[in-house]
């Protein structure tokens, strides 16, 4: 059985290459060499809608008691339909593919969902962790990450200070990331009119790039022998291209219905959207941990606004109940709600369409800009005190969006804010 | 870049920010040193036990819901479509 100190050193090392969150206050360094390997697997699907695969896989080598280098490789895959930003009617609509090469209908009374989302993310994650004495540490670390049409490259740095009576952490944590989109069929002109397959559409050859800068600010505070209470606060601050080159808004004309460009195809007239060049999100984050005799509360509420307009709440309630010595349930509940984004509308009425190329004008369909909420419950089984401790959950997301302001004539019969729901399966494991 | 912030979410923010400061001050707090065995050490009293199931989750979160970060900074970038 591995050295229970190994595995204790090796959590607070892989805590900490994720940021802040470690109760190391109260652990010791780490007084022996080792490695370590943990994997992760993510089953998700939304019936009729998109699956995504995802797989993490984590490796720590402790070159000496002060230096723990990690490596985290992650691998997913997206297939299935989503949600184009159009809106449904009580005719069949045809909308060109983001190619430009195809076409889909979306048939009378149904949400329009793009078919042709398909995509492989690779990232690879190295980190540098070093306890500099009882006192300091930092955490080095960058990310690169690959898409078919999205590109990431990022680096971070964290300072933790413990104090002398390891009842509190200071945390500092500072992150830049530089990414770039090239989109399927090029990038689109703002409130450009989607024309028939084949036609040429209002794209432009290039790409466009995006740059985030994350601040956090964090500590932990030991309460007692059995808890630990923690506070963040960080900044985000991205300026660059934040537009979904795959969204679009249908134009509605009057009676309620989407006007149609094409009556020979049935194409729907949409317009390509447009956010804002920049975005700036404040988060509030605090989290409560105890034990009760071996069974353990985990309670956190984060709030977030930007100046996009939304704000939100998310509250996350776990609790481990322990049956043996060696396995637990753990039951999960998680409730998250926001506003809607100051730009968001659903649809366009026609005559009030921004001419293409207007880039001062902002307007996004896009459901996860809008007011919502999102309920997931979940039950989680896992052994744990073993050599290799595992866990599987399974959880049921639920996302319930909030009323369409506007609507009229059709789009009254038309159900503008359909639930999404999604299965969600993790395993997980220590190696 | 850094606009101004609204006065009613500023004070959101600040109360947070005197609340740790008075969690900070209070000598009342702490367990001092504890050893290897103690409750506190534990995986499962770590602040993350499980950072790669949080990392998973943040990726569904990050690409079905308008926020993301809070608990913690790192990962990747994607389109999240």
């Amino acid at each position: 059985m591995k050295n229970q100190n190994i595995i204790a050193a090796l959590a607070t090392a892989a805590v900490s290459a994720l940021g802040t969150g470690t109760s190391e206050a109260q652990l010791g360094q780490a007084d022996l060499l080792g490695t370590d390997f943990k994997g992760s697997l993510l089953f998700y699907t939304e019936p009729d809608r998109v699956t995504a695969v995802e797989a993490i896989i984590e490796g720590y080598y402790s070159l000496s008691q002060r230096d723990t280098l990690g490596i985290k490789l992650v691998v997913d895959s997206l297939t299935g339909s989503s949600a184009s930003g159009a809106v449904s009617s009580d005719f069949d609509q045809t909308f060109t593919t983001p190619s430009g090469n195809g076409t889909y209908t979306t048939r009378a009374g149904e949400t329009p969902l793009d078919p042709s989302f398909l995509d492989t993310r690779y990232s690879l994650s190295p980190t540098w962790t070093r306890a500099w004495d009882s006192n300091y540490e930092t955490v080095i670390g960058a990310n690169i990450s690959k898409e078919y049409d999205y590109f990431s490259v990022s680096a971070n740095a964290l300072v933790n200070y413990t104090t002398d009576d390891r009842n509190r952490t200071y945390s500092a944590g500072f992150t830049i990331a530089q990414d770039s989109i090239d989109p399927e069929g090029g990038l689109p002109i703002a409130f450009g009119l989607i024309q028939n397959q084949g036609g040429i559409q209002p794209r432009l050859l290039g790409e466009e790039d995006k740059t985030t800068i994350d601040l956090l600010l964090g500590i932990t505070q030991v309460i007692d022998e059995k808890s630990l209470f923690q506070f963040n606060y960080s900044l985000s601050s991205s300026d660059g291209y934040h537009t979904d080159p795959y969204k679009f808004l249908s134009v509605i004309g009057p009676g309620g219905r989407p006007v149609i460009e094409d009556p020979g195809t049935g194409l729907s007239r949409v317009l390509y959207e447009n956010r804002p060049d920049s975005r700036l999100k404040h988060s509030v984050f605090a989290k409560y941990k105890r034990d009760f005799d071996g069974n353990v509360l985990d309670a956190s509420y984060r709030f977030m606004f930007d100046d996009w307009g939304i704000n939100s709440h998310t509250l996350d309630l776990k609790y481990k109940i322990r049956l043996n010595e060696t396995s637990y349930l753990q039951p999960h509940l998680r409730y998250y709600m926001q506003n809607e984004a100051d730009f968001y509308q659903p649809f366009i009425v026609a005559g009030t369409e921004p001419a293409a190329g207007d880039t001062a004008s902002i307007a996004s369909s896009d459901y996860r800009l809008g007011e919502m909420s999102g309920f997931t419950v979940g039950l989680e089984y896992g052994w744990d005190n073993v050599d290799r401790p595992w866990s599987v959950a399974l959880e049921y997301y639920l996302q319930s969006l909030g009323t369409v302001d506007g609507q009229f004539g059709e789009l009254l019969n038309q159900d503008l804010s359909e639930d999404v729901s999604a299965i969600i399966l993790k395993f997980n494991m220590d190696f | 870049m850094f606009r101004s912030l609204p006065f009613a979410k500023m004070k959101v923010i600040l109360s947070g920010l005197f609340a740790a400061l008075a969690l900070s001050s209070c000598s009342g707090l702490g367990a001092g040193p504890q050893g290897p065995t103690s409750i506190l050490s534990r995986p499962d009293m770590q602040m993350d036990p499980s950072p790669l199931i949080s990392a998973l989750d943040d990726h569904i979160y990050f690409s079905k819901e308008a926020s993301s970060g809070g608990r913690s900074f790192g990962g990747g970038g994607c389109g999240c479509n």
